[in-house]
């Protein structure tokens, strides 16, 4: 399949860099239209992103330098010459070479000259102030995979606190929360104390809020990843809890939270510290020590 | 049943992929090709989400998300914009104009189904 999508992205290509051609020649008798300097642009721009989409990284590299050269012109920062239209049509020439002769290096030569030559366009003159050359590299995704996990689990305290307009963003919180989930081990409280009375509710605010406990081994990157695209729409804390019951102080801090969130009451949690066995008398009866040690 | 799901882009070849990745998933398609063809398709559809790129004749992406949010029908459909790295600007303004998210070009289409469960559920 992907050598299907390969070939409608040549064909395309083709498409595009003929229309850019007549775009071109016309932009020769109207350098002030700029809806053709649009027109010419787009299709730089499609070439370059339909490209890396299907490995064609040498072309959306290149392609992607001289888009930028005709975003400077739709700016109003650099204007339209017979250079910069000669340069361009150049361009195109070597952006077929590449898509008809992928391994014919003279495409090299090609692109490192007309690069050269539309940077001293760009600078004025001046090649030393020029931007450095995106490499394929450059423009290739950048991984958006979490944060390596941690060796074990740990748990997180997750606040989450949409903002009233969330639902306009056409954001629904459930699949957030369900992706939580995923993650690991996970108790989820909702307050509803911000909804009004009926007839004073709008129908498309967001009065809920969520209260997240969340034992994880996927590691924090993961868990603020739930929350990318909400950034500037909602609250979030994430805070690293320990429920590992290494010392007391640890111990009740999760059960100050669970009594806090009215999961548990404080006289439960009390009566289960004063029950809990100590740590020797734990490792001893798991075998890894002998009593004598730990008197 | 079926969720539906609106692919927008000029570039047939992105499309493509796109409906073939989200067909292969159970999802239906329906493809539109700027963001004027995407209003004509949409009037009177049951779409459960958007893909949209940015850069389109006619109708760019963000008029397409200004329209879809200030319509009485879709208001609350998800959009997301499809964006490459060099568009930092072009993403904060299609968020200010109500978009739910993005997935930045090149992706692999299994980033695409993430950010669509993600949304969808």
């Amino acid at each position: 399949m992907q050598e299907k999508h390969v070939d409608t992205y040549r064909e395309e290509a083709h498409e595009l860099l003929s229309e850019l051609e007549s775009s071109l020649l016309e932009l020769e008798g109207s350098p002030g239209d700029i809806e053709l300097v649009g027109r010419i642009f787009r299709a730089m721009h499609t070439i370059k992103g339909s490209g890396a989409m299907f490995g064609f990284d040498e072309i959306a590299a290149f392609t992607h330098e001289v888009e930028t050269v005709f975003d400077n012109v739709r700016h109003g920062t650099l204007q339209v010459t017979r250079d910069l239209i000669d340069l361009t049509l150049k361009a195109r020439d070597c952006i077929r070479l590449m898509l008809d002769e992928p391994d014919n290096k003279s495409s090299e030569e090609m692109a490192a000259a007309i690069l050269s030559s539309l940077r001293a366009l760009v600078s004025g003159g001046d090649e030393s102030d020029t931007h450095l050359l995106e490499t394929a590299e450059a423009i290739r995704e950048k991984s958006c995979a979490p944060a390596a996990a941690e060796g074990g689990s740990q748990t997180y305290r997750i606040r989450f606190t949409p903002a009233r307009h969330l639902f306009r963003t056409g954001t629904n919180p459930l699949p957030l929360l369900n992706e939580l989930r995923s993650l690991g081990e996970c108790s989820v409280t909702t307050y509803f104390g911000a909804i009004p009375p009926l007839e004073a509710i709008d129908p498309e605010s967001c009065y809920a809020k969520w209260d997240v406990i969340l034992t994880t081994s996927q590691g924090l990157n993961a868990v603020k990843d739930v929350f990318i695209f909400v950034e500037n729409d909602a609250e979030v804390s994430i805070e690293a809890i320990d429920e590992n019951p290494s010392g007391e102080g640890d111990v009740k801090r999760l059960g100050e939270i669970l009594v806090d969130r009215g999961d548990v009451d404080r006289q439960d949690v009390e009566r289960v510290l004063q029950d809990r066995k100590p740590i020797g008398e734990l490792l001893v009866e798991s075998g890894v020590t002998t009593s004598a040690n730990v008197i | 049943m079926e969720k539906c799901i609106m692919t927008v882009d000029d570039s047939a070849s992105v499309r493509q992929m796109v409906a073939y990745t989200l067909k292969s998933a159970g999802y239906q398609v329906v493809e539109a090709v700027d963001g004027k063809d995407a209003l004509s398709k949409l009037a009177g559809s049951s779409v459960h989400m958007i893909i949209t790129d940015l850069n389109m004749p006619n109708l760019d992406g963000i008029g397409l998300i200004r329209e879809v949010r200030s319509s009485a029908s879709h208001k609350f459909v998800p959009v997301i914009m499809l964006t490459t790295e060099s568009q930092d600007a072009k993403k904060m303004e299609g968020k200010q104009a109500g978009a739910t998210g993005w997935i930045i070009k090149p992706f692999k289409p299994e980033q695409l189904l993430t950010v669509v469960k993600k949304v969808l559920g």
